[in-house]
């Protein structure tokens, strides 16, 4: 599976040079000018990218929450997430996070399992890993019959979940 | 405007740390009115955007307390969580019509649920959902029909007792 090598906690947990990577620019005004434009919106990126990673690390740290739950936790007798599920939903997060996709929430579902939760608009969509291993994704709004889709834990299928849900939730 | 409570324990009505009616030999009552109110307890976690989600709801036989021999707050109390204490937790409300919803499987099977009293020995109004099918009184829903009545069912459910924690 790709990913990009995450450190546990910080993504980045050493101070960058800056300064040293820019050239100022020297000559006319509309060359500054354009140097200033390219460098806010680089600086906008950048903090974009931040933000995605505070994220990422926020519902790790859901994910973390979720495996510490114990049997019952509901008080319905709902299981504990199987670390094989909560294993297949932190592989789900990174490639979600490498795709700079992020979903809202990852809680704990009372069939046995976890959920990675997408909310837009009026729109929800999710992904819930189950103890038993089956695999479903949830695509729903206030009106309209759910669309339901069975998939299993492999590669090929989470990339076709993201793939279904960045459609369903962007459209 | 909710159901009283006509045959609740005596004991609610002068304080509010009462216990829910327990069966003490009552018998099973089959019958729901369709405005009867069913109640189930919830945690925050379970809420985002003014919605119940749908994964605090399992299957088979989703468990909750019926208004007809309970209050709302009895599905928090001990007597009714075999034993357990869930400070912040609250309670979500559906009318038993709003609860019978259904799903159709990808073979055109229709599962649709229903409610059923099956008490508790300190929980009278221990009731569940069952899913019938045109076969049978207690279906199991194949997973894509069991995730829809779930997310239908966290559409009908509002929130009785906000949750704080």
């Amino acid at each position: 599976m790709p990913t990009i090598a995450l450190p546990s906690k910080r993504v980045f947990s050493e101070s960058r040079h800056v300064r040293e990577e820019i050239t100022w620019p020297s000559g006319s005004s509309s060359k500054v000018l354009t140097f200033f434009r390219q460098f806010i919106a680089e600086a906008g990126s950048t903090s974009r990218f931040l933000q995605i990673a505070k994220t990422y690390q926020e519902l790790r740290s859901s994910l973390d929450t979720c495996a510490t739950l114990a049997d019952n936790w509901d008080s319905y007798g709902a299981a504990k997430p199987a670390r094989h599920s909560i294993e297949a939903a932190d592989r789900f997060l990174q490639k979600l996070f490498t795709a700079l996709f992020m979903p809202n929430r990852v809680i704990p579902s009372a069939e046995g399992g976890v959920a990675v939760y997408f909310n837009c608009d009026n729109k929800t969509a999710y992904v819930e890993y189950r103890n038993s291993k089956e695999v479903i994704l949830a695509m729903f709004d206030d009106q309209s019959d759910p669309i339901i889709v069975e998939l299993t834990e492999n590669d090929a299928d989470e990339s076709r979940a993201l793939s279904l849900i960045r459609s369903y939730i962007t459209s | 405007m909710m159901p009283t409570n006509p045959e609740h324990s005596p004991l609610s009505e002068a304080t509010l740390q009462a216990r829910p009616t327990h069966q003490e030999g009552r018998t099973v009552v089959d019958s729901f009115d369709s405005e009867e109110f069913l109640y189930r307890r919830y945690a925050l976690v379970h809420f985002a955007d003014g919605q119940i989600l749908p994964q605090s709801i399992s299957f088979p036989k989703p468990s909750f307390n019926r208004s007809k021999f309970s209050r709302a707050e009895d599905v928090l109390h001990v007597d009714c969580c075999d034993g357990k204490k869930l400070p912040g937790w609250g309670v979500l409300e559906s009318s038993t019509s709003d609860l019978c919803v259904s799903a159709e499987s990808g073979d055109k099977r229709k599962f649709t649920l229903y409610p059923k009293h099956v008490p508790k020995p300190t929980c009278y109004a221990h009731s569940e959902l069952w899913c019938s099918s045109p076969s049978s009184e207690d279906a199991k829903p194949t997973e894509s029909s069991k995730e829809k009545l779930r997310i239908l069912l966290s559409r009908a459910l509002k929130v009785k007792i906000p949750a704080t924690a």
